[in-house]
């Protein structure tokens, strides 16, 4: 199928993107990579007259660390992240996911802002800013933007949290983890991921003080079950492996998980409770060990 | 990938074009992005077709409404069943059930309705979305259990029609929706049984899946009212040329079929396709019309038969093989396609290469819902080897043999045979085999969660027989080479130019292979069955030599020699011992002035025999191979850590390219094994057609090594002892990999090996271990 034939606006500033999107409504998107949103049109889901390209927009385009945090403008490529020094010297863990996103094709052209905002279920970037508590830079009409937490951002499949004339602005990282560590694995079939674990864990006196399972890609959106970062605060090296176990086996039976092509229920708990286990140890055996 | 070692390249003939890694010559044309495919060519006045499709898998058509496409702009001919009045309108070279396009009823998700002709692309797709179409709807059979049942829905009525070209004997009348069987039986199984044999039984299920070559299928036709010509990326020219001649009723000269280079073809291209339905659309539109299919609707034109298998193997408490039983349906889909040949090929296969007692196989082609399945590289074979050898792997645990032992014992030797009244065994297979288990490293101490299997095979190879060339020298020695086998990655026209250039004595660059073109290039039979470097590089080979007999009396002449036996051919000229001449002085001698061209012809045909499946093959080709895999109980993940095939050529004529071969094969002998599935809804609705959902191998799944030896015992019947090869290793890599996690305990009945089925599988098997 050919794409639909549409008009391109070039948006100069993130107030003139929003401005260009309340001007055309429904019949128009944000345009960043394209590489969702031009599989969708392709597949004639969708007849969108208007294209709002924002990648040429400085706001949306621009990698800054501070002390306050890491701020990563929402059209800034895989690439390009993947290939900033300092990103790669200070947040290894993150660096390592986004690499592990897709393929090169896709990574080079596709945006952390797309994905979010796409809120595809299977989503390594959206589980990685849970576990580390990662916030997203929202604009508005009229100037306004709010700083809105990763989790509750996503609300079911395809659906984030955005008005119709709201857009990504940026990403947020907590700049240090505070004495904490973030692990992060997935398992990929097909070229998305199947499921998607990570966790945050910080110590103190040798016990977990803070655990932050994140389990994505597998069910509806991705989640942190309270229960499950609960069973692992206070573990020792004496008890690890059973909080574990529990912190496993709360996963497991508490996710809602459905049948489809990429797998049963049963074998989909079963990775669960398998992921969030093996992740979790390397998670608090790093930090116990450092 | 190492190379072969000296004593097995001993055999390879002593100097010239043959036997050497000469480069691609359509390399450089490839790799600029200059070669041209159909989907890139332009003839003037040219339309743009799109199919308008089914999107239900059973049912009558009750309204089929176009009359709003044929009034949209840029819109020139919209082609529909009624269209078809003054032809007999079905094709299929097996079995002719295939309307061009559907006429009252369709039987397939994806089965063309309708198809537009216009002016653009985009105008040609506004206008198929505009048409309508009723049905009433019939119950669908989208499986084999279904369509085996005893209520099931029939999907075909009325006699069944031979093709023109089904190679298959007598063809009998359907038996429900079985439209083909085979049997093939040996000895007496009844009275082989005894108490103390070994018994393995079974069932299996090996998935449908596509050939996905990276080119979909492509045409330009155009019909002139007196002749049909076509720009088509076909694996079988001729056999296309005749059929489009029988369904137009035309003479068969009177179509003209150009095939440019095909991006792959694995199969998916062979026999008719897509040319009917664009044929009979530039018929209507009365200009010339190309189609291009998308991914998803190749998808729907041609796949590989899902099949369910049953085997019963016996042996005795030693590991002696006594007895095989097999049953086999393949599902065809709606359209019998090159179904029933499958089902022979496997029918053929089912047994394997060994020593039996008795056997009886009985092999059924089925109908179903779906999209028509047809050839695949290896069919028959891929689907049978993996299901016999995890048999044998099975025989020799239970009999405590190694199951390289076990095969030394019950392998067949050369001369012994294969298939009673066909060709007996043409190959070392113990000595192949014996290769394969050394490079993978067999007995070695085993490491954690790792296993390895050996399997091996026998493909029926060569089809029919018949292929011929013309080589032509013109006056300043350049030659080329008119061989109809399509050039569709396999490096085929590097091999007839290697072949041309060898009895020539002339140097590779003077020597050009051009595109088939029906009207100028002599026929050949078909480009598959890794028969083209064997039976069409055989008629090469006679025609260079026909042009050297030219060359060698015009020299004889020159220098009053009676007997040119008592001449040397060297690098290009003809000497005497004591005068030398060039090829191209001694074609200016021939014909003076500016001298003219010399002409060879070369034909292949069947010697004696009739040709006929059943006294072939050509050659036995050697489905050898050896893998090893680590799985992960956890995930049920499984890893390619090295594999290893034999290409038992004969003589290689470009080794490189054989390796090349083995590696494809392999790699797609992995997609088969561990990926690839095509997924249908029980309403027969395709639920994966596209790489987003359907799986292929990619760079990253190769193993980390991938050994191909090359063995050259000089005994195939090809150009220089030469046999061919590119399916083997296919064929014998699903086994290799089915047989390795059975060597760790995880015996599998049903492919792909997704990790959620091998899990599940350790889970079964945990719990009848715990339960003991
Ligand atoms: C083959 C393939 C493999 C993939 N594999 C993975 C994987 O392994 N792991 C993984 O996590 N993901 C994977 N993905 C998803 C990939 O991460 C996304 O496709 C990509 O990040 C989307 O970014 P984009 O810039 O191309 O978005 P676009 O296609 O440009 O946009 C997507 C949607 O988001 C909207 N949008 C874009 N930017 C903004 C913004 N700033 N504010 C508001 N709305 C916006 C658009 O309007 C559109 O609706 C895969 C995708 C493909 C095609």
């Amino acid at each position: 199928m050919l794409v639909p034939s549409f008009e391109m606006h070039v948006a100069k500033s993130v107030e003139d993107a929003i401005k260009l999107r309340s001007e055309f409504g429904d019949d128009s998107s944000f345009y960043a990579g394209g590489t969702e949103l031009l599989l969708v049109m392709k597949l004639g889901l969708t007849d969108l007259a208007h294209l709002i390209d924002i990648k040429h927009v400085e706001e949306l385009s621009s990698i800054s660390i501070d002390e306050s945090g890491v701020r990563i403008g929402a059209a800034v490529t895989y690439r390009e992240i993947e290939n900033n020094p300092i990103l790669k010297s200070d947040h290894p863990e993150f660096v390592q996911m986004i690499s592990g996103v897709a393929n090169l094709r896709v990574r080079s052209v596709g945006t952390l802002g797309g994905n979010l905002a796409f809120a595809d279920p299977a989503s390594d970037p959206a589980t990685f800013l849970l576990a580390v508590k990662g916030e997203l830079e929202i604009g508005s009409v009229n100037g306004k933007r709010r700083l809105v937490p990763m989790a509750g951002f996503q609300t079911g499949p395809y659906q984030p949290d955005l008005a119709e004339n709201e857009m990504i602005v940026s990403i947020r990282l907590p700049r240090n983890l505070a004495g904490g560590i973030v692990v992060h694995e997935r398992m990929k079939l097909k070229e998305r991921p199947n499921i998607t674990v990570a966790v945050f864990a910080a110590v103190a006196n040798d016990k977990v003080t803070e655990a932050r399972v994140a389990i994505g890609s597998i069910g509806l959106v991705p989640i942190c079950i309270p229960e499950v970062n609960k069973s692992l605060e206070g573990a020792s090296r004496a008890t690890l492996s059973e909080r574990l176990r529990q912190a496993a086996e709360i996963a497991s039976t508490e996710i809602t998980l459905f049948d489809d092509a990429n797998g049963s229920v049963d074998y989909k708990r079963h990775l669960v409770k398998h992921f969030v286990e093996k992740v979790a140890r390397r998670a608090i055996e790093a930090v116990l060990l450092n | 990938m190492s190379a072969p070692t000296i004593d097995e390249r001993d055999l390879r003939v002593e100097s010239g074009a043959v036997g050497v890694n000469h480069d691609r010559i359509d390399g450089p044309s490839k790799i600029s992005g200059k070669a041209q495919y159909v989907g890139d060519l332009n003839v003037p006045g040219m339309l743009y077709g799109k199919v308008f499709r089914s999107q239900i898998a059973h049912g009558r058509i009750t309204r089929l409404d176009v009359s709003i496409a044929e009034a949209m702009d840029g819109v020139v001919a919209v082609l529909v069943g009624s269209d078809l009045t003054d032809i007999d309108p079905f094709y299929g070279h097996a079995i002719r059930d295939r309307p061009i396009v559907a006429l009252d009823r369709v039987r397939f998700v994806g089965e063309p309705i309708a198809a537009v002709a216009a002016k653009t692309m985009a105008q040609a797709e506004a206008a198929a979305k505009s048409i309508i179409v009723e049905f009433e709807v019939l119950p669908v059979a989208a499986d084999l259990d279904t369509a085996l049942a005893a209520d099931a829905p029939i999907i075909h009525d009325g006699k069944t029609a031979a093709g023109f070209a089904h190679g298959l004997g007598n063809l009998p009348d359907r038996d429900g929706n079985i439209c083909y069987s085979y049997s093939l039986n040996t000895g007496d199984l009844g009275s082989v049984t005894s108490a103390d044999n070994i018994v393995v039984d079974h069932e299996y299920i090996f998935p449908a899946v596509y050939q996905y070559s990276m080119e979909t299928h492509a045409v330009i036709a155009e019909h002139t009212g007196t002749e049909i010509r076509l720009w088509a990326n076909c694996q079988h020219p001729f056999l296309v040329q005749s059929e489009i001649a029988t369904l137009f009723n035309l003479p068969i000269s009177s179509v003209r079929i150009n095939v440019p280079y095909l991006g792959g073809g694995f199969g998916s291209k062979s026999y008719t396709k897509m040319e009917p339905i664009a044929a009979a659309l530039a018929r209507k539109a009365m200009r010339p019309v190309r189609i291009v299919n998308e991914v998803s609707e190749s998808m729907v034109t041609t796949r590989r038969h899902n099949m369910k298998c049953r085997m019963v193997t016996t042996a005795k408490s030693d590991g002696e093989l006594v007895s095989r039983d097999v049953q086999i349906w393949l599902d065809t889909g709606a359209y019998a396609d090159n179904g029933p040949r499958v089902t022979a090929t496997a029918g053929d296969a089912a047994t394997g290469p060994y020593r039996w007692q008795a056997t009886q196989v009985r092999a059924h082609c089925v109908y179903t819902n779906t999209a028509p399945s047809g050839s695949y590289r290896a069919f028959g074979a891929t689907h049978l080897q993996w299901v016999g050898e995890s048999q044998v792997d099975e025989i020799a645990r239970r009999a405590g043999l190694d199951p390289l032992e076990m095969r030394r014992r019950n392998l067949l030797r050369r001369g012994e045979v294969v298939r009673v009244n066909g060709k007996p065994l043409d190959a070392d297979l113990i000595g192949d085999i014996e290769k394969v288990a050394a490079s993978l490293g067999w007995g070695e101490e085993r490491k954690q969660n790792r296993g390895k299997g050996i399997s091996v095979g026998l493909l029926a190879a060569g089809a029919h027989p018949v292929s011929m060339a013309s080589v032509r020298m013109d006056a300043t020695a350049g030659v080329s080479v008119l061989v109809g086998s399509t050039e569709m990655g396999q490096g085929t026209r590097t091999v007839m130019a290697q072949i041309a250039a060898q009895v020539l004595t002339v140097p590779m660059s003077t020597v050009s292979v051009p595109e088939a073109d029906t009207r100028f290039t002599p026929y050949d039979r078909s480009t598959g069955a890794s028969r083209s470097t064997t039976v069409a590089g055989k008629a090469v080979e006679r025609a260079a030599l026909a042009v050297l007999a030219l060359l060698l009396e015009t020299a004889g002449q020159i220098f009053g020699v009676a007997d040119v036996s008592n001449l040397d051919v060297v690098d290009g000229s003809i000497t005497d011992g004591k005068l030398s001449k060039t090829f191209s002085q001694i074609i200016k001698k021939r014909f003076g002035f500016v001298g003219g061209e010399l002409i060879g012809h070369g034909e292949v045909k069947p010697e004696g025999g009739s040709g006929s499946y059943e006294e072939g093959p050509v050659f036995w080709e050697v489905c050898i191979a050896g893998a090893e895999v680590e799985v992960d109980k956890n995930t049920g993940v499984i890893k390619i850590i090295r594999t290893s095939s034999v290409a038992d050529v004969g003589q290689a004529i470009n080794p490189a390219q054989v390796e090349r071969q083995d590696e494809g094969a392999t790699l797609q002998g992995i997609g088969n094994a561990l990926f690839e599935e095509i997924l249908y809804s029980s309403e027969g609705d395709l639920l994966n057609d596209s790489l987003l959902d359907y799986r292929i191998p990619t760079i990253l799944d190769m193993p980390e090594t991938m050994n191909c030896i090359i063995v050259e015992n000089g005994d195939g019947p090809g150009p220089f002892g030469s046999k061919g090869c590119g399916e083997g290793a296919l064929a014998a890599i699903p086994a290799a990999i089915v047989n390795a996690l059975g060597d760790i305990g995880i015996e599998m009945y049903e492919l792909p090996l997704t990790p959620e089925r091998v899990w599940k599988r350790i889970q079964e098997i945990q719990e009848i271990q715990k339960s003991k």
